[in-house]
């Protein structure tokens, strides 16, 4: 065994690892290809970060590449990923033009690779009609939807079900998020990686670094959420609950730390209001942080001692995983894949309101014995069920399955 | 994997029972075992447990989950009796609770992938020791997968002809539906364990 997959096993145990070298095995040297479409920025590019490594390192030959477009595909795509969560958003001809001669521009490029892959995962809506528009292909073609998409839009999703029901199968993080489409939803939810810079252990002094970094009071308690700047992460719901526990809690700092994905126009837009927002008090810190400041973010986790990921709509929340992965409990938005995550008064707390919040915020905050069993347990609930290999393990499952029933 | 079949009250429950995939009742009867869970179950499957969280109906819920899926050699005969039971119930209550959007019956289905434990033995007696470390998923495919299936741990202990009948009928008799899995991973254990120390004796 390498010394990668010693170091998963050591988490995650020598089964784990035991079950992705089995499945591995009748796919060694095929032609494996992740296509999305920002390299940095989300959760989907900090998925494949880690997986396609880990994946050659099985001995599947996979690479990952990346579509791209201009202003008005991530515009017309943003729409798209707003309507499937939801938002009776109209998306003009013109955009959805941008959006269709985007993806013929970019399988110019990439109809090689694909046409020739045994394995082909497209990730979203953005790369979605590069099914379409490979017409040789030989291999077997999955559609992952990351994607709270329970209630879509219908004109939005009548649109795009076009490009995704002849995929071979697709994957949903929940059961609520599956469509109507001629083929099989396998349910995989996401996972993170124990041994990225985001969740590995930290020495103390890189952790103590932190408060003086960002000018933080380590005799202070610390509520956190880590999110881009969108509306559906409901920036504005955590200053509420914050401002209402200020009330009981002076002492309280809230740190909202978020930055950027290449394939999001709306977020200076929204980072604007949670400025205005949060007015002059000192003791609410946004931060703006580079794509990969992977640590900081991962020591912001560790120095809280409450982390928030209080969406609106959440097709997984990895933010969720990672704050539990480091024992942290978690006061989540009662939506989407947090359910999965948070077990209510378990690994943490479900709410609907900022008053919700602010009430779990303060009963955690006076209760340290709570506050730290409840961390205890949901370290353990994402070692059980949200790492890495379970997730490539499930991936893997999913073409095995694909791959018995062409033999059938 | 998602059926995308759902349902958001009792008559749409009953109505989608009607039709349903036959593995999909199986699933719900039995993979909540292998979900995990910080509190002991409060009802033994998913129709129970849904009806009861999310319908706020205990009696349904009791009734419901008092049908056990091993007395029941076919699943058709099951269906029908998860439906007696719901309408039973639609008619005691004319009215229908709808749940909130993200509370709906969701109706999955799945297929078992197998691994090899690489644990081999030749001989029932060496199970005795093997079983207490057992992963609960191993536990799982022995002792209730395959036990709907094709009953095959009853298949490989009769390999051994009568010398150890009295074994094969513990287990054959052993109703997995009201453990969990850790308890009957204990449970089985306890049977080897106490048949051969009988034996030995």
């Amino acid at each position: 065994m390498s010394d990668l997959l010693h170091a998963y096993a050591r988490v995650a145990g020598n089964d784990a690892v035991d079950h992705l070298q089995q499945l591995s095995a009748p796919l060694k040297g095929a032609k494996f290809v992740h296509v999305n479409s920002t390299r940095v920025g989300g959760g989907v590019a900090e998925i494949l970060m880690k997986m396609v490594p880990l994946m050659n390192e099985l001995g599947i030959d996979t690479s990952w590449e990346v579509i791209s477009g201009e202003d008005k595909f991530y515009q017309c795509t943003k729409s798209m990923h707003n309507a499937l969560q939801g938002d009776p958003v109209h998306i003009s001809e013109d955009l959805l033009k941008a959006y269709e001669e985007t993806n013929s521009k970019n399988a110019d490029i990439l109809r090689p690779i694909l046409e020739d892959a045994d394995y082909v995962i497209i990730h979203d809506l953005q790369p979605a009609p590069l099914l379409t528009l490979c017409p040789n292909r030989k291999g077997k073609w999955v559609w992952r939807c990351h994607i709270d998409a329970s209630k879509p839009h219908p004109p939005v999703w009548n649109y795009l079900s076009q490009y995704v029901k002849d995929y071979d199968a697709s994957f949903f993080s929940l059961a609520d998020f599956a469509q109507q489409l001629p083929h099989t939803q396998y349910l995989i939810p996401p996972s993170i990686d124990p041994l990225s810079d985001k969740n590995m252990d930290l020495d103390q002094t890189e952790i103590e670094s932190t408060y003086e970094e960002f000018d933080l009071d380590r005799k202070r308690p610390i509520m956190l959420q880590v999110s881009r700047y969108d509306r559906f992460k409901d920036p504005l719901g955590v200053i509420d609950a914050y401002k209402l526990t200020k009330q009981s809690v002076p002492e309280i700092q809230l740190v909202l730390a978020g930055g950027g994905a290449t394939d999001d126009p709306e977020g200076e837009e929204v980072l604007r209001e949670v400025r205005d927002a949060a007015g002059d008090d000192p003791d609410i810190h946004i931060l703006l942080l580079p794509p990969d400041a992977h640590k900081t973010i991962n020591a912001l986790q560790r120095i809280s001692d409450i982390v928030l990921q209080k969406s609106l709509k959440e097709g997984f929340g990895l933010t969720v995983t990672e704050a539990m992965w480091k024992g942290k409990p978690v006061i989540g938005g009662n939506t989407g894949g947090i359910r999965l995550q948070v077990i209510n008064h378990h690994t943490g707390f479900l709410v609907d309101t900022p008053e919700g919040a602010a009430l779990r915020i303060q009963q955690l905050l006076s209760d340290p014995e709570k506050l730290k069993e409840m961390g205890r347990k949901a370290k353990e609930y994402v070692r059980n069920n949200f790492l890495i290999t379970r997730h490539l393990r499930e991936i893997l499952s999913l073409f095995t399955i694909l791959d018995n029933q062409s033999k059938t | 994997m998602a059926t995308g079949v759902r349902a958001k009250n009792l008559k749409e429950l009953r109505d989608q029972l009607l039709t349903i995939h036959p593995e999909s009742i199986l699933y719900h009867f039995w993979a909540k075992k292998l979900r995990p869970s910080f509190e002991e179950p409060e009802y033994n499957n998913d129709f129970a447990s849904w009806t009861y969280s999310n319908l706020h109906d205990i009696k349904l819920a009791e009734r419901l989950s008092l049908i056990n899926p091993g007395m029941f050699s076919d699943i058709e005969d099951l269906r029908r009796k998860l439906i007696e039971v719901v309408e039973l119930s639609l008619e005691e209550n004319k009215s229908s609770i709808n749940t909130k959007e993200g509370e709906q019956f969701q109706f999955i289905r799945s297929e078992i992938v197998v691994f090899d434990t690489k644990h081999t033995i030749s001989k029932p007696e060496e199970l005795m020791e093997l079983l207490p470390n057992l992963s609960l998923g191993s536990i799982y495919f022995h002792f209730i997968d395959s036990k709907i299936r094709s009953d095959y741990i009853s298949s490989w202990l009769s390999l051994f002809g009568d010398e150890d009948k009295g074994l094969t009928q513990q287990i054959s008799k052993l109703d997995p539906y009201f453990f969990t899995l850790s308890e009957l991973r204990i449970k089985v254990s306890q049977i080897f364990k106490g048949y051969f120390e009988g034996v030995k004796k």
